[in-house]
């Protein structure tokens, strides 16, 4: 396993170790390991989280812009008027009480020879592991017409947060009887179900308050994830009030006429009374900053380890890694944290590293009482992290009611989880 | 690769009981997204697993595996998991303390969930529902979500898959829908 964990990096983390090599679990005032953590969503937060709960002797520090998190995870919910958007945000105070060093400041720069990451504030951090988990970034570049400005004009609502809020007050401005666009931009991108969960959501709210309304799928991609899923419940929950139009059929978006506020595809000019426009995705610019991308604009890992095999030493996890079959998606992150923090606390304990465990847990909930989830498990092969076969799936299609209720109340259980793993 | 197994192999052989196995700690922090840190769930229908009866979750998992025993979701998991490795899971899972959950007490409820105990599943569950074997898991402090969700299974009509237990069968399907609310609500209150 030595050859994933370069030697020297080893020997490093050994050589702060060797004062207290006899006793194992005993702390002498210098810390075993020095970590640092940049970006404090699902990925960053769950790293620190369980580098505490497996050593305490490591010090963590975590980096993280903002004071607040909101869950992208359920914000489409906050659309229908399921839940609010408080009931998704979340601090860093049980880290800092857990002894994590949270550091609310933006990352400038990262020093991959001197082991060193700067921020905006004027401090340098040393570290003997990096851990980036920045998230995503919007790609306007790649569509003609698009560009960052049209998020005033054609929400994305993509990171949860104002978006997603002044998302919900369009909905409740427009008329009954109007449209609304949803764009699935090119793959990879965030949460592969998202753009069709949000589609239920919306029409959830609309059965209510504005049955005429419609919602217009235009779709980069000619497949979607859980598609017989989706499929069975628009029908059943929202007859003819979504349409989705897949990439070959004229919903891939050509260009972006922001001044006409309409998308041009094979079918011509689409206006709606609300674009929600998702744009395509790369990592988020603290990654390009730190030369961790390469041409696809995402991070290139060795699959054993997350390691970045651009910067020895940095480890790159959740949405902004290039993870094959792995989707983009919170519970992935959480998993790939962990495949880190049980290397760095195997190697700096001197244990043998372990099996790296990737998973991923998607619940889907479309309306009241009804969800439905896809599991993936994944392991390293020929470089590529790839799904195991005869493990993992997707819940069945024509499951009777008691299937879709469990799994809904599954689904926010597994939220409660998860967040409460992160941050509480 | 085959110094990573090697690596692996000789973990195996150095640890007497698997449960401490940095290779076990690996696959149950991929348990705890859902079913919470060390296996003590946040709820609400999540089931704690920490300090659940060992047997009990290595029949369970076994079961599930296999495809005997209905599940929404665990033998999607559970079909990568060897049998070795779930027994394991089970016994570090079991291992771990438990801990009750939290729920506010609502008098009313729980009277009659005390009543619906007494009269209907104190026979196998025990007085106070904390009877913990192989056979039985261990209810005082679970959810009271879990155990509706559970006890849903006996008398909800489009559930339509095999059920786990006869025994239960034949005792929820004398129980209201506010009967087994009321003893949900009474198993998690207790400690």
């Amino acid at each position: 396993m030595m050859m994933n964990w370069n030697r020297r990096q080893f020997i490093g983390a050994l050589g702060t170790t060797s004062l207290i090599a006899g006793f194992p679990g005993l702390v002498l005032g210098a810390a075993k390991a020095r970590v640092v953590i940049v970006g404090g969503g699902f990925g960053g937060a769950i790293a620190a989280r369980y580098l505490k709960l497996h050593e305490p002797g490591i010090e963590v520090t975590l980096i993280e812009r903002n004071k607040h998190y909101i869950s992208c995870p359920f914000s489409n919910e906050v659309l229908s008027g399921e839940r609010n958007i408080e009931s998704l945000t979340f601090g860093y105070a049980a880290h800092a009480a857990r002894g994590v060093n949270v550091v609310h400041d933006a990352v400038t720069a990262i020093d991959a020879a001197k082991k060193t990451v700067m921020t905006q504030g004027g401090k340098s951090f040393a570290y003997d592991y990096l851990v980036v988990s920045p998230g995503i970034d919007f790609d306007y570049g790649t569509i003609e017409g698009a560009s960052p400005e049209m998020e005033k004009t054609m929400l994305h609502a993509w990171k949860a947060g104002e978006q997603t809020l002044q998302l919900k007050k369009q909905l409740e401005a427009m008329k009954n009887g109007g449209l609304v666009i949803i764009t699935s931009p090119k793959r990879p991108y965030r949460c592969p179900p998202g753009p069709y969960e949000r589609a239920a959501q919306m029409a959830a709210y609309f059965k209510h308050h504005k049955p005429k309304s419609k919602v217009l799928i235009l779709d980069h991609g000619d497949t979607m994830p859980k598609q017989a899923l989706f499929e069975e419940s628009w029908k059943q929950l929202y007859p003819g009030m979504i349409e989705w139009v897949p990439g070959s059929s004229g919903g891939k978006i050509l260009r972006v006429d922001q001044k006409k506020r309409s998308l041009v595809t094979d079918m011509g000019d689409q206006k709606a009374d609300i674009i929600n426009f998702i744009p395509p995705q790369r990592a988020a610019a603290i990654a390009r900053m730190a030369g961790l991308t390469d041409q696809s604009g995402w991070c290139p890992i060795d699959p054993m380890t997350m390691e970045s095999t651009l910067h020895k030493g940095i480890y790159v996890i959740g949405d902004a890694a290039v993870t094959n079959d792995i989707p983009k998606s919170a519970h992935a992150a959480a998993s790939q944290a962990k495949v880190v923090v049980n290397a760095i606390v195997a190697v700096t304990n001197g244990k043998p590293v372990p099996k790296p465990q990737y998973t991923n847990a998607c619940y889907t909930v479309v309306g009241p009482d009804y969800g439905f989830s896809i599991v993936g498990i994944f392991q390293p092969e020929g470089g590529k992290l790839v799904s195991v076969k005869g493990a993992g799936g997707l819940s069945p299609v024509g499951a009777p009611s008691y299937v879709r209720k469990a799994e809904a109340e599954y689904a926010y259980s597994w939220l409660k989880n998860i967040t409460t793993e992160a941050f509480l | 690769m085959h110094k990573l197994a090697l690596a692996v192999v000789c973990a195996l052989a150095a640890w007497p009981s698997l449960a401490n196995d940095t290779n076990i700690v690996a696959i149950a922090d991929t348990c705890n997204s859902c079913h919470g840190i060390n296996g003590v769930s946040a709820g609400l229908t999540m089931p704690s697993i920490a300090g659940q009866n060992k047997d009990y979750l290595q029949r369970v998992l076994l079961e599930q595996k296999k495809g005997e025993r209905y599940t929404t979701i665990m033998d999607r998991f559970m079909k990568n998991i060897s049998d070795e490795e779930i027994a394991a899971l089970a016994e570090y899972f079991a291992a771990k303390e438990w801990v009750p959950a939290t729920v506010a007490v609502e008098m009313a409820q729980a009277n009659r969930g005390r009543q619906v105990l007494r009269k209907t599943c104190q026979n196998c569950h025990g007085e106070k529902g904390d009877k913990n074997t192989g056979d039985i898991p261990r209810l005082a402090g679970q959810w009271p979500g879990y155990i509706k969700l559970e006890i849903f299974k006996y008398v909800d009509p489009t559930f339509t898959a095999k059920r786990p237990s006869e025994r239960m069968a034949e005792r929820a399907c004398n129980l209201t829908e506010e009967d087994m609310a009321a003893v949900a609500h009474f198993l998690g209150t207790r400690k």
